[in-house]
């Protein structure tokens, strides 16, 4: 189509813009955003009042949270991104997107994966790795998904009317590359069944890949693409250029290659060797400056209009998003640094910290998305100015009730984990940490409730909005001449940037090779040394009843609340016992160091409590920790475990190098079922030891008095209960 | 590609094209000072301007590299900071703490100086019931009402000491490093107190009887 001879001037083609797609994505968007809300609120009304968990497993906090998590960020912030790529990109490319076809196949292939995501969730169907907790069979749907849009979007790129693409542009591709590899690598797994797999890497090497990822979904799936949202839609809305050209090239190089090595910052005291850990802390604080960088670009591009933020309220959200931006990226580096991370790492400080980025930063930039674009779209107006006012104040006393509960209550978590006095723990009772709090969560709760009832204002606003559009709307057709082939001119006196603007393809490989850095920087000497995986360490793996244990233990979302990583911090070597090794977790797919302690910490728990206690306490939890807010387990005493499938299951784990022997697995039954009535008599007199053997109850009792230090000088323990 | 519907009405077409021109023309707002510095982009409509890179927001990116090298500086290129060698020093202060004071009223054992029966009972409320029942009466743990001891003769020094190091094969965990001495001496006294209540589902007697 560039064949034309130069002298004689393009023929300008006419064009229209598939808005049914940003359509599609944006009632998608208003749906399942509703879905992400109630959902978190039902959760915070658990954890401020235990009973509503209601004994049902399906609605069970541990279940329910991931559903929340993936909801939130894949579904809500998910379509939004979508509707505002389709949207704007056809009109800063000046082209229709590549396929209809193909967007269509994106559209209902991510709804899909967000149905069977809200299927399997409730169901205990986990992988067990937070943000990633989707099976295999969905992970692969959403690789080809995603594929699909990153083919149609880069075939859209080529036809494109514009000769440079713009910011935004470069935020699009850096999100659609990064999230395939992030994605990839870590659902990288080994199916045991059609709903079940366990992680291809262990312990500290999937705790790194994990948060690699983790991070990274921050910075790639909630970061980049609205920063791109951003620099369309704020000069589009208040009509400003954009202030300055230099700070967004700056910015986003610097932020792409710079966020992506900051994922160890989650791992902070943990088991990773302490050279990645500082990587982690030093990048985070250098993090700060590019995410400054958008949002001061933004919220300068809003000078000579500010007058205008009073009256406006889609400007009003647009100026919160990004106060709040800035706010969560300053938060961010500061909760790096080792010492304040002592403090507010598993404390409610991090809860906060996320939902003032995604309620303020995302949310707050899909509002004012929302009421900007379902009025054009439907060219009409919006159905009342005033509910979106309403909306933004009601949505920010709401932000403001969360982040300070939960402020205050992890900061006295926090301190009440490491309070010691004379050497000993002021707080030893994990229980009296947890009741202290629950004032602070029933604020939360009230704040999730605002938000939410801000959220239904919206709606209602927007359905009124849409039942307004005039009846047989004609497209709009547009027209620009098509793109001339240039000579790759240096002598112009271009920018060698404003030159890669022209270029995209190189631009992508750019974009690849910034990320690549930091990932292989960071994270192949872990993945290639033998000191991660089984080869030198004494432990021995689960037996086949304790494996089956952690896996229901995974799939009721037990890391949701509890982790597996005593840090080498006094305090909590004495309340949990000694601190983590490398190789408590070396045979660990995937890893459960969890991220939060709602409850208290599980990798000493073995042999703390006779096994009749975990019984009780699984049954009824306050039985025996009066006060605890734990749900109660009933159906666990009730399930039976599939015994059959163990065999399977150590076979697995034998092809990820985890040293059972061909024998350990053919009579994996056996032991599983010897072991189990072992502990069955132990129970109680009164319990029916054969009966109860056959339950699910007794796989997690096994699986968690495995959890213990191990013996450091272990020659002679051939008649443990671990003997294989 | 996807052209094929704009043939039928170019008349109309041209109308919206037209349209859609004027509403771009007056489509970005550049304030007097800026004139010399709209850069010659134009994206839908959106211009960028050549504003230079705010020095404030330089300096603070520079400051943040540099204080990256010095915090990796600290931690790895001098000694005795790393997260291995300050939690050996903290765990090397305890146990001096420990040889010089507290240990000295530990190894006297049970001591009615500073204990209380009150605390005793909040105490046993909050840490023992669990296992041993509100009223302890026994629930996984023995009755602790009568007179029959599993572990020791009930005296002071011995219940003292079944407390402090705990009986771990049975499951009652050590709580020498949860409660200090004079918690445990005012246990000691709460059960003392309680013996012989004979409360309402009361675990049956194990053990040896001491009177």
């Amino acid at each position: 189509m560039n064949n034309q001879p130069q002298t004689q001037p393009p023929k300008n083609d006419v064009f229209q813009y598939d808005d049914s797609i940003v359509k599609k994505f944006i009632i998608a968007t208003i749906g399942w955003g509703f879905v992400a809300l109630l959902v978190g609120v039902i959760l915070a009304s658990q954890l401020a009042n235990w009973t509503f968990n209601l004994d049902l497993q399906w609605i069970t906090f541990g279940r329910l949270r991931p559903l929340h998590t993936n909801a939130a960020i894949f579904a809500f912030a998910g379509n939004a991104i979508f509707a505002g790529i389709y949207h704007s990109s056809q009109r800063l490319l000046k082209t229709r997107m590549f396929s209809d076809v193909l967007s269509k196949i994106h559209f209902w292939g991510w709804q899909l994966i967000i149905v069977s995501a809200a299927i399997t969730l409730p169901l205990g169907i986990t992988a067990g790795k937070e943000y990633a907790e989707l099976e295999w069979p969905i992970d692969i749907l959403i690789a080809l998904i995603w594929v699909i849009f990153a083919i149609n979007y880069f075939l859209t790129l080529k036809v494109r009317r514009e000769r440079h693409i713009y910011v935004a542009i470069w935020f699009y591709i850096a999100t659609i590359i990064t999230v395939a590899i992030l994605h990839i690598v870590n659902s990288l797994a080994i199916p045991v069944g059609l709903f079940k797999s366990y992680s291809l890497f262990s312990g500290v090497q999937d705790a790194l890949v994990q948060w690699w990822y983790g991070h990274n979904a921050v910075a790639f799936f909630l970061t980049t693409p609205f920063l791109g949202l951003m620099y369309y839609y704020i000069p589009k809305v208040i009509k400003r250029p954009v202030y300055s050209y230099r700070l967004s090239i700056i910015h986003f190089w610097a932020l792409v290659f710079i966020y992506i090595w900051a994922g160890p910052h989650h791992l902070l005291y943990s088991v990773l060797p302490e050279w990645a850990q500082t990587m982690g802390v030093v990048f985070s604080i250098m993090l700060l400056a590019p995410s400054w960088g958008g949002m001061i670009n933004g919220l300068l591009t809003l000078r000579g209009a500010w007058d205008r933020v009073r009256k406006e309220p889609i400007l009003k959200f647009f100026v919160a998003s990004l106060t709040l931006y800035g706010m969560a990226t300053f938060e961010g580096p500061l909760l790096a640094f080792k010492s304040v991370n002592a403090l507010a790492h598993f404390t409610d400080w991090i809860i906060g910290h996320v939902h003032s980025g995604v309620l303020g930063w995302n949310g707050f930039m899909i509002f004012a998305l929302l009421y900007y674009c379902v009025p054009k779209l439907w060219k009409t107006k919006l159905y009342s100015d005033k509910l979106a006012t309403t909306h933004f104040w009601v949505a920010t006393v709401g932000i403001i009730l969360y982040i300070m509960s939960m402020w205050a209550s992890g900061i006295t978590q926090g301190l009440m984990w490491l309070g010691l006095e004379d050497g000993r723990l002021m707080y030893p009772d994990f229980v009296e940490t947890v009741t202290k709090i629950i004032p602070l969560y029933y604020v939360r709760l009230v704040g999730g409730l605002l938000y939410l009832s801000g959220y239904i204002l919206m709606i209602y606003n927007l359905v009124r909005t849409i039942a307004s559009a005039p009846k047989n709307q004609q497209p709009i057709s547009y027209s620009a001449p098509p793109l001339q082939k240039v000579e790759h001119d240096h002598n112009t006196g271009e920018s060698s940037h404003r030159w890669l603007e022209r270029e995209p393809e190189i631009l992508t490989i750019l974009v690849i090779v910034a990320v690549a850095v930091g990932s292989v920087i960071e994270i192949m000497p872990s993945l290639t040394s033998h000191k991660f995986v089984a080869q030198e360490t004494t432990k021995k793996p689960y037996t086949a009843l304790e494996l089956a244990g952690r896996d229901i233990y995974i799939r009721e979302g037990c890391y949701t609340c509890h982790s597996q990583m005593v840090r080498p911090i006094k305090a909590e070597v004495l309340r949990y016992g000694p601190k983590s090794e490398l190789d408590d977790s070396i045979y660990d797919h995937p890893f459960q160091w969890g991220s939060r302690r709602i409850g208290p910490d599980l990798a000493r728990v073995g042999g703390k409590y006779p096994d009749i206690w975990h019984f009780r306490h699984m049954e009824d939890p306050r039985s025996m920790a009066p006060g605890s807010i734990m749900p109660n387990y009933p159906w666990l005493l009730k399930n039976n475990l599939d015994y059959g499938i163990l065999e399977k299951k150590l076979r697995v784990m034998q092809t990820l190098g985890v040293p059972y022997s061909d024998e350990n697995a053919e009579h994996a039954l056996e032991d599983a079922k010897a072991q189990a009535l072992e502990i069955g008599k132990n129970l109680d007199p009164s319990i029916d030891a054969k009966k109860i053997s056959k339950k699910e109850i007794i796989a997690v009792i096994a699986y968690l008095q495995s959890l213990k230090a191990q013996e450091s000088h272990e020659p002679s323990h051939g008649e443990t209960k671990q003997g294989h | 590609m996807n052209d094929n519907q704009s043939n039928n009405s170019n008349a109309n077409a041209k109308k919206d094209i037209e349209q859609n021109k004027k509403a771009k023309d007056s489509s970005s707002i550049i304030l007097e000072d800026e004139k010399d510095i709209v850069l010659d982009h134009n994206y839908d409509g959106i211009k960028e301007l050549d504003n230079p890179l705010p020095k404030w927001w330089v300096n603070m990116f520079y400051l943040t590299a540099i204080f990256a090298v010095v915090y990796t500086g600290y931690y790895h290129f001098s000694s005795g900071h790393l997260i291995e060698d300050s939690f050996q020093k903290s765990m090397i202060v305890e146990i001096k703490e420990d040889s010089d004071s507290s240990t000295a009223m530990a190894s006297v054992g049970f001591s009615e100086e500073h204990a209380s029966i009150d605390e005793g009972a909040s105490l046993y409320t909050s840490r023992c019931a669990a296992c041993h029942g509100q009223k302890a009466e026994g629930i996984i743990g023995p009755n602790l009402t009568d007179s029959y001891w599993l572990n020791g003769d009930g005296t002071n020094d011995s219940i003292y000491n079944v407390i402090k190091v705990g009986i771990p094969e049975k499951g009652m965990i050590s709580w020498e490093k949860l409660l200090n001495p004079s918690q445990i001496s005012s246990l000691v006294l709460y059960i003392q107190s309680i013996k012989g209540t004979a409360p309402a589902n009361g675990k049956s007697p194990q053990g040896t009887l001491f009177e």
